[in-house]
């Protein structure tokens, strides 16, 4: 059994990507909100995106791409982006999976050099 | 012979001196006035009280960025406002910000002369400013004059910034809907609340949010960053946002006077991908044009290009910037972005591009999408980047 985040639980105007730069910033989301029911519910949780004011692309990057940067698994993060809920913008579902697939290639040049 | 000069002048005084009084002294025997002055008190003291000095400075008839003449004149008065200010200081004079010739203040140039102000004033305290209103104006499509300059310089709190009683006097109807705030931090609430005020809602509010918390985010983030190398100081780092409705549009515009887009662009993206946009952008210039591809407005585009070209390297599809995104989705649309001395227009309508466009039109001519670029002469010395969307579509 998933666990479903509501963003809008939380805010209604997600913020930059660092905690330095502003309130509700993709570090936090990740920090206070996805880690945490990650390390719960064993990686099974389903987010909804929708109801916020919008999503700029540092937010998107740093909360789920941003999953890969901090350790956790590849499997991890692909089963949270798979269920991913975003009926009012679906463009966001691939604009997450671009940044995750960007940080794998990063990743991966890093570990060959 | 000098020594008997000398004495000569002296008794001349001495003399002249005796005629006054014994003037003085016959005019009292006979009832009159001892002294002979209009004063009616004796000065006391040795210090003379002269009038406080006044430094008038004239803002131009129209205060915009959105055209090379324009951005001159904009740019001019603000370096002339800030010259009276710190002599003013020195002087201790007051300075007098004269609107008597101003017709128009667009969104563009008010942001931005509420930020150079707040910085001014905030560098130099003890100065006292005077202003003269701008006139109310006739209007296409209105009865009776109308106060649009005013209007706007009660919105964006100048007259509170000058320390001084806002002047009495009918606003525009369309002030309520106008929203302005200005912080350190990027916080999406003011976003949110601007885009509220202006009452956009559903895929236009989300895509306008987009376009604006990534702005505000770069400027919180960037724009004043101390890695990079500057003469400047930063007594403020903050962003200023100003939402309005004019002319049946509205304006979406956010500013701030760090660094700018050409300077933070090396130190924020890999020299790879810069050198890639590069070479992409000059495939089709001659060596002449390559070697002139190092001006503020060059820079400008290849910051746009950053988030297409990444997303092209690879191998996805989904591109168009941040700031571009809101444009590319909504017909009528326009982005502006001043950065330092670099203007550049991207445009989603079907307008003939300018003729001393220094970037190339590289969208494509049926999907009504422009882009534009120049130089100015002088520099912001800071970033203003607004966007503007059209209330009836025609």
């Amino acid at each position: 059994m998933s666990q479903t985040i509501r963003v809008r639980d939380y805010t209604l105007f997600p913020g930059p990507r660092y905690i330095r730069l502003g309130p509700f910033s993709g570090e936090w989301f990740r920090k206070e909100v996805l880690e945490p029911e990650i390390k719960h519910h064993q990686g099974a949780i389903e987010v909804d995106l929708d109801g916020a004011l919008g999503y700029g692309s540092s937010f998107l990057d740093e909360s789920f791409a941003g999953l890969l940067r901090a350790g956790y698994s590849v499997d991890i993060v692909n089963s949270i982006v798979s269920n991913l809920v975003s009926k009012e913008d679906p463009t966001l579902l691939d604009e997450i999976k671009i940044y995750v697939e960007e940080e794998l290639v990063r990743q991966r040049n890093l570990k060959r050099e | 012979m000098a020594a008997s000069f000398i004495n000569k002048r002296c008794d001349n005084r001495i003399k002249s001196a005796r005629r006054l009084a014994s003037k003085l002294i016959k005019r009292s025997k006979l009832g009159g006035p001892i002294f002979s002055g209009s004063r009616k008190q004796p000065r006391v003291g040795n210090k003379k009280t002269s009038p406080r000095k006044l430094i008038r400075v004239v803002c131009p008839a129209m205060l915009s960025l959105h055209s090379p003449a324009l951005h001159t004149k904009t740019v001019k008065f603000i370096s002339e406002f800030e010259k009276a200010v710190r002599a003013a200081q020195f002087g201790s004079a007051t300075v007098h910000v004269c609107f008597r010739d101003t017709k128009k203040i667009f969104a563009s140039g008010g942001i931005y002369l509420l930020a150079r102000c707040e910085v001014i004033v905030n560098r130099y305290r003890n100065v006292k400013y005077r202003v003269s209103v701008p006139p109310s104006l006739p209007e296409p499509g209105h009865i009776g004059p109308q106060p649009i300059a005013h209007s706007v310089l009660c919105q964006i709190g100048f007259y509170k910034l000058l320390g001084i009683k806002q002047p009495r006097g009918a606003q525009l109807p369309s002030v309520d809907c106008w929203y302005v705030s200005s912080s350190e931090k990027a916080d999406g609430e003011f976003i949110g609340n601007a885009i509220e005020k202006l009452g956009k809602t559903g895929a236009e509010a989300r895509d306008l949010y987009r376009s604006s918390i990534e702005a505000i985010s770069n400027a919180s983030e960037h724009a004043y960053s101390t890695a990079i190398q500057t003469d400047k100081v930063f007594t403020i780092k903050k962003w200023w946002l100003f939402s309005a409705v004019l002319d049946n549009e509205a304006f979406f515009y956010i500013c701030d006077l760090g660094h700018g887009i050409p300077k933070t662009l090396e130190y924020t993206q890999s020299p790879t991908l810069l050198e890639h946009i590069k070479s992409l952008l000059t495939k089709t210039m001659s060596p002449e044009q390559r070697r002139g591809f190092v001006e503020d407005v060059h820079k400008i585009k290849m910051s746009t290009m950053v988030k297409e070209t990444r997303t092209e390297l690879s191998y996805r599809g989904k591109g168009g910037g941040d700031l571009k995104s809101y444009i590319s989705k909504h017909s009528g649309s326009v982005l502006r972005i001043y950065s330092n001395k670099g203007a550049y227009t991207f445009k989603n309508k079907k307008l003939p591009v300018r003729s001393n466009s220094l970037v190339n039109e590289l969208e494509q001519t049926n999907n009504k999408k422009y882009e534009t670029g120049y130089n100015n002469k002088h520099s912001i010395e800071g970033t203003v980047i607004g966007w503007s969307m059209p209330l009836i579509v025609s």
